[in-house]
């Protein structure tokens, strides 16, 4: 009893302490897309820059995105000749660095569309971290990322 | 001494002519092959084409015959395949774009379905269209598709989902009825294939649009 007050106020004075730390780092997110995809597609995928500003390895363990039956976080891996596209239970995503998300690469499917994600419209997404760090991001819908063309 | 050379001088002779008909006289594949930067020359006249029983995505048969007389690029997915085939079409996009602007005859694109069972011409029609107006996509029955991707070196293994739970089997095992989704793991090489009717070379993975258009050029010019 007297273990748990004291646990309790142990609690009461670290919790606001630790959100103020949790404040000063952030996951941030760029250059997002959904890939667009035919009207009668089944599944589509998401694509970001994702950068880990805490000073520890942060995995994204999962991501909601309304309309979608599952989302999956997948990473297309060659083994050998034939491509794979690799359900993972995690993104790891070291301390201090960022991790793209491309096509060929690490991806977030989306199976089951239950609505039309059409070329042009913006979904809301929310992406969420071992940590309890939770990103809610607004993903618009492109044919293709405009960076990737440069490289032609 | 005098003698050997009278003797090997008609030999040598011989045989720098018989080399040059053999340069000269019959195309140099190797060449070829070591000029090429993003592909491998596949043509063999021993392992020609099998012959094909397809249905294109406005129902009608495709055979061997529609191949000829053109350049194609041939390419097996899927269309529930969420990176692997949207990549390798809109690749096709960025190639057909680079191939016009160096003024070359652009290859007619066609995707042929290794998951038969969901993708019905219909599908396909609005999938590939959907990348370019003028692909192309054929269909068949699974039996006929796992039989004619040999000759590629295509394979493809299905991945049964059933919740949580991943499967692999074989590209030729029933699919259950009662499997929520499945996927493919598969190879994702293209597939030049040369106004005869037969495949010329082989594309593999990661694609990459320019230096594809910058073989193709090499190959046109060689054929």
């Amino acid at each position: 009893m007297k273990l748990s007050r004291i646990f309790a106020i142990f609690i009461m004075f670290t919790s606001p302490i630790s959100m103020t730390y949790a404040n000063n780092y952030s996951i941030d997110i760029e250059d997002a897309w959904i890939r667009a995809m035919p009207s009668k597609a089944m599944s589509t995928a998401a694509f970001m820059k994702i950068t880990n500003k805490f000073p520890n390895e942060v995995k994204l363990i999962s991501v909601d995105i309304d309309g979608v039956q599952s989302v999956e976080l997948h990473k297309t891996v060659s083994d050998g000749k034939v491509m794979k596209m690799v359900k993972q239970s995690h993104i790891p995503l070291p301390a201090n660095s960022s991790l793209v998300l491309k096509p060929g690469s690490w991806h977030i499917m989306m199976i089951g569309l239950e609505k039309q994600f059409p070329e042009g419209s913006v979904h809301q997404v929310q992406l969420n971290f071992d940590n309890g760090f939770k990103q809610n991001i607004k993903i618009k819908v492109k044919k293709h990322q405009i960076q990737m063309m440069h490289h032609m | 001494m005098s003698l050997k050379i009278k003797f090997l001088l008609p030999v040598v002779f011989a045989a720098s002519l018989i080399s040059a008909f053999f340069l000269l006289g019959n195309k140099d594949y190797l060449k070829l092959e070591r000029s090429l930067k993003a592909s491998f020359v596949l043509f063999d006249e021993n392992k020609p084409l099998p012959k094909l029983e397809l249905t294109d995505f406005n129902n009608q048969p495709f055979s061997n015959n529609d191949l000829k007389g053109h350049w194609s690029i041939v390419f097996f997915g899927f269309t529930f395949c969420p990176d692997v085939c949207p990549t390798g079409l809109m690749d096709m996009v960025k190639l057909k774009k680079i191939l016009q602007t160096k003024k070359l005859q652009n290859p007619e694109i066609i995707f042929i379905t290794l998951d038969p069972n969901r993708d019905t011409p219909e599908v396909l029609k609005d999938y590939v269209t959907y990348f370019d107006k003028d692909f192309k996509a054929l269909t068949g029955t699974k039996e006929h598709i796992n039989q004619i991707i040999k000759p590629f070196g295509t394979f493809y293994e299905v991945v049964l989902n059933d919740g949580e739970n991943q499967k692999t089997v074989s590209a030729d095992d029933p699919i259950p009825s009662d499997i929520k989704t499945y996927t493919l793991n598969h190879t994702a090489w293209m597939y030049l294939i040369s106004p005869d009717g037969e495949i010329f070379a082989g594309l593999p993975t990661p694609h990459n649009p320019s230096l594809m258009a910058e073989d193709i050029e090499k190959i046109f010019a060689f054929y």
